[in-house]
């Protein structure tokens, strides 16, 4: 990359500092991944229930422009806010909550020395930042003043505390059998075995952790429809409401990469055609990434939704024994020799 | 009003929510939740919002045109209701019904059972979140009904059984095409076991909710799978007063444990029933007339005075145990009929089943309970 | 009909304790029936079984006669719950009161029809004409 000679501007995006951010994994793949994985769920879900999907907008793309007609479609409806709300709360609040889900991504590093903050602690920095998110919904299911809301917000208070400590838990377990907290180490490390088969246990704890952090079924509880109406987003319309919708798929796009990177080997194996440095093994890492999104949107048609004193029960009762037994697995691994 | 009142939070420990008709998961009823915490401590349902006076315009119509006005608060279910007017009227012209007949009532009306309990159990899934399991039933539902549009002419309310026998005998090929749906259905049961009953989240969600045991579901006089759940062996078709049960030899299925889980496994095990008696019910059809003489021929049926007296009669439907009461003041319109539909008789089982259970408990007795609201407003 | 008890009104709630001692334990449908020639309403019980092996599949017919002026009536749901809800419904078809059963709202009507008994017979039912 720096052989070539290239004009100003496309050299400042092609920085790490500005790239990892701005392009990818940050606002411009997001976006287009978030078009795309709407449209793979609800196409995945309907060959499932033996029907179509949409196919309606572009029936030649098999309706891929769904959500994009859906998307132009909520930002030209009405913005209703209601009146006894807390309006500051109400309007930022959304806001504020899709920032601090996409805010993770600053840690991913896309190859080695290719990475916006280059520091030895980057896993705790990206574990730091995704579990902040879920106050900023309790503020704005307070703000809504509606019995519903409140009652979705609550229950994703409640779910917050079940599913937090697997997942810490479970990546200082990989951390443990990599000896390492960045990011970069800890995917280097699994250039001959991915941590998937190394450690299952952590793997599958931080995958049955990350459905109930990001609402996806069998734990869609804060947004139960037949129970709460919407959960927390009950009074939203038109863009604040879309943006609601985008949150739950940025958390989902956030932790998806940090699994990757964690249990999938990252970008490791490199196949031939690609360099080993630079941004370009971060495409291997956007394939991964989004193989695990889909596995997490095709559960969407299999199962119902538990209750919230259920998913509470199996966040404490299976996943922090899981994530436990994950962790004396890795000791044992390093401590026989095994490993590292 | 009492509406604001309702909506009021009594004690300040309590939230006071209001499922109410606009509420994705309600239906057109409204139940007045009253949470403490997540617990439900006091529930109360509110009907009326599809009440359409039938009773009241059943009296300014003759009896032939009272049968597609019964038939009308469940559509899903309408040969049920249709047979229960249509006996009570044969009661009071004093007529019997020949034996072709009977059978051809007795394939219509577990058709129909097979549709409403495929419904219940779509509607059901929907509820507790599996939204597969609505898409799948109703799509298998399509087959019944194609096959009732074969027979019939219509999808969903056929009026084909009038007081004295049936319209129309059974079309040419039928027999055949009958065969191939009812198998398409068979095969079709094991995948929602695999999907749905064996599904673990199916079985957290519905094993221990909503218990309502044998003594205390005779007294609040549930009808229908939500009383054979609990124990009780009960079926208006046992008392054999319509159609051919007796002759095809009829027991009805029942589970004792009592909760929603109980209930959707007999909604199961009767669509395994309501196959076995169609397939019986061709294999032995009588040859003969489909239609009294007295009562043949639609001028008949039209011009009929029914003579003076009162009749009762009652069926089973697809939700439970249906029952008429007509009386006639020898007109040719009603004088007063009653129906008290088992959706209304269910509708105690909501103030049984639900207080002390969660508020995600709410959507699973519902659908447990298959109440459908047009039907128990009527 | 096998067995049919005709009753004055005010013994009512004795005959349905004698009936549930019997072993009949609920009540599958409660007819009102409005009669202004005579200047009665007329209630129509029918009551089964469903535990005991001997009644179940009998039902008993139990008729009772209010006055139209003055329709007050014992109401038997502390006996058998399960008309509870007929009872509501009959109070706001046709005006009975059952003493004992009582709640502010209409069950099935609307607030705005409450007291207004559309099933009686001298109801005008409103029409709509094209001007």
């Amino acid at each position: 990359m720096s052989a070539l000679v290239a004009p100003w501007p496309i050299s400042l995006i092609l920085e790490p500092e500005v790239f990892i951010p701005l392009v990818y994994p940050g606002l411009v793949v997001l976006t287009l991944t978030l078009l795309g994985i709407i449209w793979l769920e609800r196409k995945l879900t309907a060959k499932v229930q033996r029907r179509y999907g949409p196919l309606y907008v572009a029936r030649k793309l098999g309706g891929a422009a769904q959500p994009m007609a859906d998307g132009i479609k909520f930002v030209f409806s009405e913005q209703i806010i209601p009146r006894n709300t807390d309006k500051l709360v109400f309007i930022f609040g959304p806001l504020l909550l899709f920032t601090f889900s996409i805010l993770p991504v600053i840690g991913i590093p896309l190859s080695p020395g290719y990475t916006a903050i280059a520091s030895d602690i980057s896993l705790l920095i990206v574990v730091a930042l995704v579990v902040i998110a879920p106050i900023v919904l309790l503020m704005v299911a307070w703000g809504s003043n509606n019995k519903f809301s409140l009652i979705g917000g609550l229950r994703d208070g409640y779910l917050m505390i079940s599913y937090e400590v697997p997942i810490i838990l479970s990546i200082l377990a990989m951390a443990a059998l990599y000896n390492s907290l960045d990011l970069i180490e800890i995917a280097e490390a699994q250039a001959g075995t991915w941590g998937i088969f190394l450690n299952p246990l952590a793997a599958l704890a931080f995958f049955a952790a990350m459905l109930i952090a990001t609402g996806r079924f069998p734990f869609e509880i804060a947004e139960a429809e037949t129970e709460i109406v919407a959960g927390w987003t009950t009074e939203y319309s038109s863009a604040l409401y879309m943006s609601n919708m985008g949150t739950s798929y940025t958390r989902m796009y956030v932790m998806a990469h940090l699994f990757t990177l964690v249990f999938l080997g990252g970008w490791n194996p490199l196949p031939g055609f690609l360099p080993a440095s630079g941004l370009l093994p971060g495409l291997m890492i956007l394939v991964k990434s989004l193989a695990v999104m889909g596995l997490m949107v095709l559960l969407r048609s299999i199962y119902p939704r538990f209750r919230v004193d259920q998913g509470v029960r199996i966040g404490w009762h299976k996943l922090f024994t899981l994530s436990m037994a994950a962790i004396a697995l890795s000791v044992l691994l390093v401590a026989s020799g095994v490993w590292g | 009003m009492r509406v604001k009142e309702l909506g009021k939070d009594r004690r300040a420990e309590t939230i006071t929510l209001f499922i109410g008709p606009q509420h994705p998961g309600s239906g057109h009823l409204r139940l007045v939740v009253e949470l403490d915490g997540d617990v439900v401590v006091g529930i109360r349902p509110d009907i009326g919002w599809v009440h359409r006076g039938v009773e009241k315009i059943a009296e300014t119509k003759k009896f032939v045109q009272v049968i597609p006005l019964i038939e009308r608060p469940s559509i899903i279910d309408s040969a049920n209701m249709n047979v229960g007017y249509v006996r009570a009227v044969e009661k009071l012209l004093g007529v019997e019904v020949p034996d072709r007949a009977r059978y051809i009532r007795t394939i219509l009306c577990e058709l129909n059972r097979i549709a409403s309990h495929l419904y219940g159990i779509g509607i059901f899934g929907n509820m507790i979140g599996t939204s597969t399991i609505f898409m799948w039933s109703f799509g298998d539902r399509e087959i019944i009904v194609e096959l009732m549009q074969e027979l019939t002419g219509a999808r969903l309310t056929y009026s084909f059984f009038l007081p004295g026998g049936v319209k129309g005998d059974l079309p040419d090929g039928f027999e055949e095409k009958l065969e191939k749906g009812l198998r398409y259905i068979e095969n079709r049961i094991p995948e929602y076991n695999a999907l749905f009953i064996e599904n673990p989240v199916t079985e957290d969600r519905l094993k221990g909710v909503g218990v309502i045991d044998r003594e205390k579901a005779v007294q609040i006089g549930l009808t229908g799978p939500n009383l054979r759940a609990s124990g009780v062996e009960y079926d208006a078709r046992m008392v054999g007063e319509y159609g051919a049960y007796k002759d095809l030899g009829f027991k009805p299925v029942t589970r004792p444990e009592g909760d929603s889980f109980a209930r959707l496994m007999v909604r199961f095990d009767e669509i395994d029933g309501s196959i076995g008696l169609i397939r019986k019910a061709i294999r032995e059809m009588p040859q003969g007339p489909i239609m009294h003489e007295r009562t043949k021929g639609m001028a008949r049926q039209v011009l009929m005075k029914v003579p003076e007296g009162e009749a009762f009669s009652r069926v089973e439907c697809g939700r439970g145990e249906l029952t008429f009461f007509v009386v006639s003041k020898g007109g040719d319109k009603p004088h007063r009929v009653r129906m008290v539909t088992p959706s209304f008789r269910n509708l105690i089982g909501f103030e049984t089943a639900l207080v002390g259970h969660r508020l995600a408990d709410v959507p699973t007795v519902y659908g447990s309970l298959d109440y459908f609201p047009p039907e128990a407003d009527r | 009909m096998e067995r049919v008890l005709r009753i004055a009104s005010d013994t009512l709630k004795s005959v349905a304790k004698e009936l549930a001692a019997e072993g009949f334990d609920h009540v599958k449908s409660l007819t009102g029936m409005d009669r202004p020639e005579e200047g009665l309403i007329e209630l129509v019980y029918h009551i089964s079984s469903y535990l005991n092996p001997a009644l179940r599949g009998r039902i008993v017919e139990v008729r009772t006669e209010v006055d139209r002026s003055r329709p007050i009536i014992n109401s038997i749901s502390d006996v058998f719950p399960s008309c509870r809800y007929m009872e509501l419904e009959t109070r706001d078809l046709l005006g009975v009161k059952f003493e004992g059963n009582e709640e502010p709202d209409p069950l099935i009507l609307p607030e705005e029809l409450k007291n207004t008994w559309p099933l009686r017979k001298d109801y005008k039912i409103p029409e709509e004409g094209v001007e």
